[in-house]
């Protein structure tokens, strides 16, 4: 026997029309197989219906805020880690490339080691010519007065501007005259 | 599962402060909304420990995930659709599981009206058959037969909150109707199978 399209209306979610309610009850009566079909799914359904819902154990809210606090803290946690990881690998990445510099370009000043050297030994020296630029001072405090030093120093200041002016207009002389040749030309 | 307009209005309201960063509403959200979330978990996995692991981790997800919350729709229908997601992603992680009367025994029902012993041993029956039934059924099929039956959710909202088109649903639904036909006719060996037509009204 033949249960198309019986079995496919027994379980439709959109109402028959009166001819095919009419042809399904016609067909259950004749086919126990179908019939069957229909009361299992009525009891299963009812089954369904009837059950009551099912609560969580006292103080599901209070856990879920303990867990809440939780997930926060192992979220800053990792957010930590994946900070140090990204700023290792930028640092670790940085001196590959600086030693890659180094090795593998032409340009072998840019040896890292040398830079490091001549910076230390710079600041060595800038130290070292502060420190004896002080002893002469002070050395020459006590015999010179107060105005010699200042008026000393106004002249030595007057005339290191007076070079550094003659110094800019040599430069701007030179590269008028370069100039003017070009325009002749 | 009917909710009087009151307690929605107030759900609104809560989701409203919470979507502005006020954590105590989401508490308040929780403390409302946990039978219903817990209830889908537990029907869905059918273990009470997993259900309380998955409807606590589906309220943290949908804590995290308030800016894509839409206000036009329930908050509730929302958490459940959260929810329905992780239990479905629990389940295909899992293998097969299996659910007997022993795990039925400890669950926490809500109140029943006549809570006689014989009631209760009706109901854990009942609970013992339908859990098995829900076993058979693939996780989308098991979520969209919960949300119908339990949640009475409109078509298009499962579709909705599954990622699925409402004719999708609608042919799930009706092979899972016939799944759990055939299953409980098996697990019942029915008796009516050559008895008179039984009374069970017709989709008219």
């Amino acid at each position: 026997m033949s249960h198309s399209p019986y079995d496919s209306w027994l379980f439709s979610d959109e109402p028959l029309q009166a001819r095919e309610a009419e042809e399904l009850r016609h067909h259950l009566a004749s086919c126990p197989h179908c019939r069957a079909l229909q009361t299992a799914w009525g009891e299963a359904h009812l089954d369904l219906m009837r059950l009551p819902a099912v609560a969580p154990s006292p103080g599901f809210s209070g856990r879920w805020e303990a867990r809440l606090s939780f997930d926060r803290r192992r979220r800053a946690r990792r957010q930590s880690i994946a900070f140090l990881a990204v700023l290792g690998a930028g640092l670790a990445g940085a001196i590959l490339g600086c030693a890659w510099l180094g090795i593998c370009s032409p340009l072998r000043w840019l040896d890292l080691g040398d830079l490091l050297t001549g910076g230390v030994r710079w600041m060595a020296n800038t130290t070292a010519l502060y420190y004896v630029g002080r002893q002469i001072l002070s050395s020459l405090a006590g015999p010179i007065s107060p105005v010699a030093i200042f008026g000393g120093g106004g002249i030595v200041t007057a005339a290191a501007a007076g070079l550094v002016g003659a110094w800019l207009l040599v430069i701007y002389q030179i590269n008028w005259s370069q100039a003017q040749k070009g325009a002749q030309r | 599962m009917r909710i009087d307009p009151s307690q929605l209005e107030q759900e609104a309201r809560w989701a409203r402060q919470a979507s502005q960063g006020d954590e105590q509403a989401f508490a308040q959200l929780v403390e409302a909304l946990q039978v219903p979330v817990y209830n889908l978990c537990y029907r869905m996995l059918g273990d009470q420990a997993e259900a309380e692991d998955a409807a606590q981790e589906a309220f943290l997800k949908a804590y995290r995930g308030l800016h894509r919350y839409d206000p036009n729709r329930r908050f509730g229908s929302w958490c459940l659709a959260v929810a329905a997601h992780e239990c479905i992603d629990r389940l295909r992680r899992r293998r097969p599981p299996s659910l007997g009367l022993e795990a039925i025994d400890g669950e926490a029902a809500l109140p029943d009206s006549a809570p006689g012993p014989e009631s209760t041993t009706i109901r854990r029956e009942q609970q013992a058959r339908i859990a098995a039934l829900l076993d058979r059924l693939s996780p989308i099929d098991r979520a969209i037969i919960t949300l119908k039956y339990w949640y009475d959710l409109p078509l298009e909202e499962i579709a909705a909150s599954l990622d699925l088109t409402t004719s999708a649903v609608k042919s799930r639904l009706h092979r899972s109707r016939r799944e759990l036909a055939e299953h409980y006719l098996v697990s019942t060996s029915h008796e009516t199978i050559s008895g008179e037509p039984s009374d069970v009204p017709l989709p008219v």
